[in-house]
């Protein structure tokens, strides 16, 4: 054999990006992660992508591989090159090419027209969150403003919206995070319908650095998603259950005295006493009271460190019968006996029971949410009760462990310092809307809104940053009753997606590599500027408003290019930019705050709330008309076991997996060689009952619409689940598409809290082989 | 003593995410076909007693490859530094390499009727770099390292821990090495 020296022979594979220039810029999709890359460019073209490091973070820099095939995606076909006006049908996909200057016009005459007829607010701005730099992400909402229109919240009708509300209810706020890092202090974690290794992969680095140390890793999830196959355990959930699991929890710890009285006693309001007959808490004057039972009176909360408050108990006070918020959570939980719990949530006893002693006595725990949980009808819910099982094993605000939604870097709740919420850039000028302020509608009402003309009817729609109807709740009823009400649909975004064939005017959006822009991601401010030039006649959000304010005469209100936006508001010289240099930036692509503190952080280390008691509170007044004061179990709208069930007896979902943030990254090649085309997962059971081998061909349909795939069958999901990575756009599939399966029905529970989430994973179907034509 | 060049894969570690194969054809500009660097998804067992486990697969640099027995122009060598390679211009596109590789790991490029392989990025390794599937993997389940150096990452962690090669049956002697438990 032959052993030549590597001098000897020279090439071997090779390097093609040698000689490449490396410019920084960050990825601003929305999965939340804000990585920074590194562009390879050579001869104006951008040839590939690497991870960029984070000073003082040197664990922290991180890649996907969706961020890897950027320059697929930047060059990809379906790029719009040129505005284009729509000449054939709706959703025909007609379209010609027309000037920049022509489509001002008509956008301007279009808008003019609007206010005129229903005034400013009919002309409406949707944006979803296809780019989160800071220009981009505001651009829309800033232009809204500056023509007094509307617009629409985004949480509710992109199905997050639940988790935010659940913590809003218990903790004060709608986040609480835990540094990634601090997962290796927990003895157990716990993740609950989340799957990161498909979607935050810098996260996972951290839970498999715990993992190696000694921490249990358990994976609750219908599907033994990527994260679940790594877990020392795997729960596959009945979904929609997973409420009715952490009551059941609740019940075991508790009655095996697992939990921790004195924590709940000082810290939540399980002492507060509520009033037998209306179920308010009883209070003098605007103090909730608790019991003392030393001197056996009922004194103010806020007089309680100096007394014994009970945790249980009935008294009457003022002539008034109470007990315990505690007592009442006590009456749900004990509903929740072990058979019960296993007989609603599909898992074995044996698997609850010793999951429940575990978290409660491997201390300290830990529980991760994830969004998958709360795509349901009542979606406050499942946030809502992992907090309370926190609480009650006294994990909230200890190292290690927690009920948390986000982990980031060293942040708390993703602000530039801890606690502090704004005015640290320089926005005076980028936050001068002329006076005038847009109206923000619900996301969640926007189907009615349309569909009723009330409060008022929309003229105009800009959808930016979104594929609407590839991600909005049954895509069949947009197309059919909501978009043909809305005079004139304009779509700003890169691509010519299935919401991009159904406007009226198509505007070619930048990428975030041909744009000035930036992310505040303290304590680093990372700068996005041009790695390449525009593809075809694309402009930024900011350039495309630009434009447009000079044809209605609010110029003065966008009168710079994005580069000088972008460096005037970061010429604070508040704490977050405080000592940034501009020409170093342009450098770099990155800013680190001098002085920046890289510690794991974690929420409620202080053990304060923002609540109205300022103590976290699992029991909520503002719930007791819909029998829902303590965290409760309701069945899922669409119920495999209730009536909908006997015609379509499958849950449902549509998962998060690695291909795609949402829609984006369709079309990538080097993506579609790894999956390319949709297919519903199925366990070979559901499969055998119906005739369905791997690899047909199968309809999934309900009431409301239909798609047809390939099957998969695999052992790795729940018999009576059915499950396909979302964001596939239609023309991968052979008929139909998977959002015209789902649906959106008001949730009055969520309404009074705040809105309705869309329940994306709260949906029947059946599946039905198709016969190859032949 | 000459470095030898061999590759660990944490499988404790791998989250089966496609990175590597996309960073291998993106830094290498390839087509999306050609897998010189994959990850083979294997699931056993049976509802809800499931296993999946991630297996990256790439050329293993064998130390008795048979890709190079096959090649019937000695267009294929073993650097001493452990590194096979495919000499491009000496490949005259028999395939016979292709067949030869009981790991499926030599990919033919129809376009350019060549074969082509992943040889650990030998030109960054010796620059001092490691390849991007090394640098692009989430998780650092990889590296690649010297294995006669003992005090290498990759010895340290073959000393201290459970590892397996790829389908020791063929007699190839592997030069990747999968962690276990």
């Amino acid at each position: 054999m032959k052993h030549l020296d590597f001098s000897e022979i020279g090439a071997g594979s090779g390097n093609p990006l040698d000689g490449c220039q490396r410019i920084s810029t960050v990825c601003t999709p929305n999965c939340t992660s804000r990585c920074r890359l590194i562009g390879h460019v050579k001869d104006g073209k951008l040839l590939a992508v690497s991870p960029g490091e984070f000073p003082g973070r040197p664990d922290y820099g991180n890649l996907c591989l969706r961020g890897l095939s950027w320059p697929q995606r930047v060059y990809g076909k379906d790029r719009v090159l040129h505005p284009l006006k729509r000449i054939g049908a709706r959703g025909e996909g007609k379209f010609e090419p027309i000037s920049w200057d022509e489509a001002f016009d008509l956008l301007a005459q279009k808008i003019r027209q609007a206010q005129e007829t229903h005034g400013p607010r009919s002309v409406a701005f949707f944006q979803m969150t296809g780019n989160l730099a800071k220009l981009a992400w505001d651009s829309p909402i800033r232009f809204a403003n500056c023509v007094g229109g509307t617009t629409f919240s985004a949480e509710g009708i992109m199905s997050d919206h639940g988790a935010s509300m659940g913590f809003q209810l218990v903790y004060g706020s709608q986040r609480a995070s835990h540094d990634h890092r601090d997962y290796k202090n927990s003895k157990l974690l716990i993740l609950w319908g989340r799957n990161p290794a498909d979607t935050h992969t810098n996260e996972m680095r951290y839970i498999l650095d715990a993992k190696q140390q000694g921490t249990k890793l358990v994976v609750i999830d219908p599907r033994l998603s990527s994260t679940a196959a790594l877990a020392d355990l795997w729960l596959p959930i009945r979904p929609g259950t997973d409420t009715a699991l952490a009551l059941g929890m609740m019940n075991l710890i508790i009655s095996q005295n697992l939990h921790q009285p004195q924590w709940l006693i000082e810290n939540s309001c399980a002492p507060f006493l509520v009033r037998l007959d209306n179920g308010q808490y009883l209070r003098r004057d605007e103090d909730c009271l608790v019991w003392d039972s030393q001197y056996g009176q009922a004194i103010p909360a806020t007089q309680a460190a100096q007394c014994s408050p009970a945790l249980s108990g009935q008294w009457t006070v003022d002539g008034i019968p109470c007990r315990t918020a505690f007592d009442c959570l006590l009456d749900e939980v004990r509903e929740y006996s072990l058979e019960k719990t296993a007989q609603i949530t599909g898992l074995e006893p044996q698997v609850i029971q010793q999951l429940a002693v575990e978290y409660a006595t491997s201390r300290p725990s830990a529980i991760r949410g994830g969004q998958g949980m709360q795509r349901i009808y009542n979606s406050h819910q499942p946030f809502r009760v992992i907090a309370t099982l926190a609480a009650i094993c006294g994990y909230v605000g200890v190292s290690g462990g927690g009920a948390s939604h986000v982990g980031g870097t060293n942040t708390v709740s993703n602000k530039p310092l801890p606690g502090v919420t704004g005015g640290l850039l320089n926005t005076q000028n980028w936050a001068d809307y002329g006076g005038q302020k847009a109206l923000e509608q619900k996301g969640s009402h926007l189907y009615e809104m349309i569909r009723s003309g009330q409060p008022y009817p929309i003229d105009l729609l800009w959808i930016a940053h979104s594929n609407f109807l590839n991600q909005s709740p049954d895509a069949n009823q947009v197309i059919q009753e909501i978009f043909p009400k809305i005079p004139f649909i304009v779509c700003a975004d890169p691509f010519l997606t299935w919401t991009a064939q159904y406007a009226d005017l198509v505007l070619p959006v930048k990428t975030f590599w041909e744009r000035w822009d930036f992310v505040n991601k303290a304590p680093w401010i990372l700068l996005q500027q041009p790695v390449i030039d525009p593809v075809g006649e694309s402009l930024s959000d900011c350039e495309i408003f630009t434009g447009l304010a000079k044809r209605l005469g609010i110029s003065h209100l966008w009168d710079k290019t994005d580069k000088d936006w972008v460096r005037e508001i970061l010429s604070s010289q508040q704490l977050v930019a405080e000592g940034l240099d501009w020409d170093t930036l342009t450098q770099t692509g990155i800013f680190t705050r001098p002085g920046a503190d890289f510690s794991p952080l974690y929420s409620f280390k202080d053990l304060k709330f923002k609540t109205p008691s300022g103590k976290l509170e699992f029991y909520s007044e503002k719930l007791l008309p819909f029998g829902q004061q303590v965290p409760t179990y309701t069945p899922p709208l669409e119920d495999p076991n209730g009536a909908m069930g006997k015609q379509y007896p499958l849950v449902f979902l549509q998962y998060h997996d690695r291909l795609f943030v949402n829609s984006q990254h369709v079309h990538a090649p080097y993506l579609e060689h790894i999956a390319s085309e949709p297919c519903v997962d199925m366990n070979p059971a559901d499969g055998a009952a119906r005739g369905i081998g791997e690899g047909d061909y199968v309809r999934l349909y309900n009431d409301r619409g239909h798609c047809v795939v390939k099957a998969h069958l695999t052992q790795g999901i729940r018999p009576g689940v059915c499950a396909m990575v979302q964001g596939w756009t239609p023309d991968y599939f052979r008929e139909g598409h998977y959002q015209t399966l789902t649906q959106l029905t008001p949730c009055p529970a969520e309404e009074a809290i705040s809105e309705t989430n869309f329940g994306a994973y709260d949906c029947l179907v059946e599946i039905e082989k198709v016969e190859e034509s032949k | 003593m000459n470095k030898e060049y061999g590759m660990v894969i944490d499988l404790q570690r791998c989250i089966g995410c496609q990175s590597c194969a996309v960073a291998c054809k993106s830094h290498h500009q390839l087509r999306a076909d050609q897998d010189w660097c994959k990850i083979r998804t294997v699931e056993t067992g049976t509802f809800p007693q499931v296993t999946v486990e991630f297996l990256p697969l790439q050329c293993n640099q064998c130390e008795n490859p048979s890709c190079l027995a096959a090649c019937p122009v000695s267009a294929i060598v073993r650097l001493k530094n452990g590194v096979v390679l495919i000499q491009t211009e000496k490949c005259i596109g028999c395939r016979r390499c292709v067949s030869a590789c009981p790991y499926g790991a030599i990919v033919f490029d129809f376009e350019k009727h060549k074969a082509g392989k992943c040889d650990f990025c030998v030109q960054k390794l010796e620059a001092g770099e490691q390849p991007p599937c090394v640098t692009c993997c989430p998780t650092s389940c990889r590296m690649v390292g010297d294995l006669h150096d003992p005090e290498s990452q990759v010895s340290q962690l073959l000393a201290t821990r459970n590892y397996r090669v790829p389908e020791p049956q063929y007699g190839t002697r592997p030069h990747c090495f999968y962690l276990e438990k």
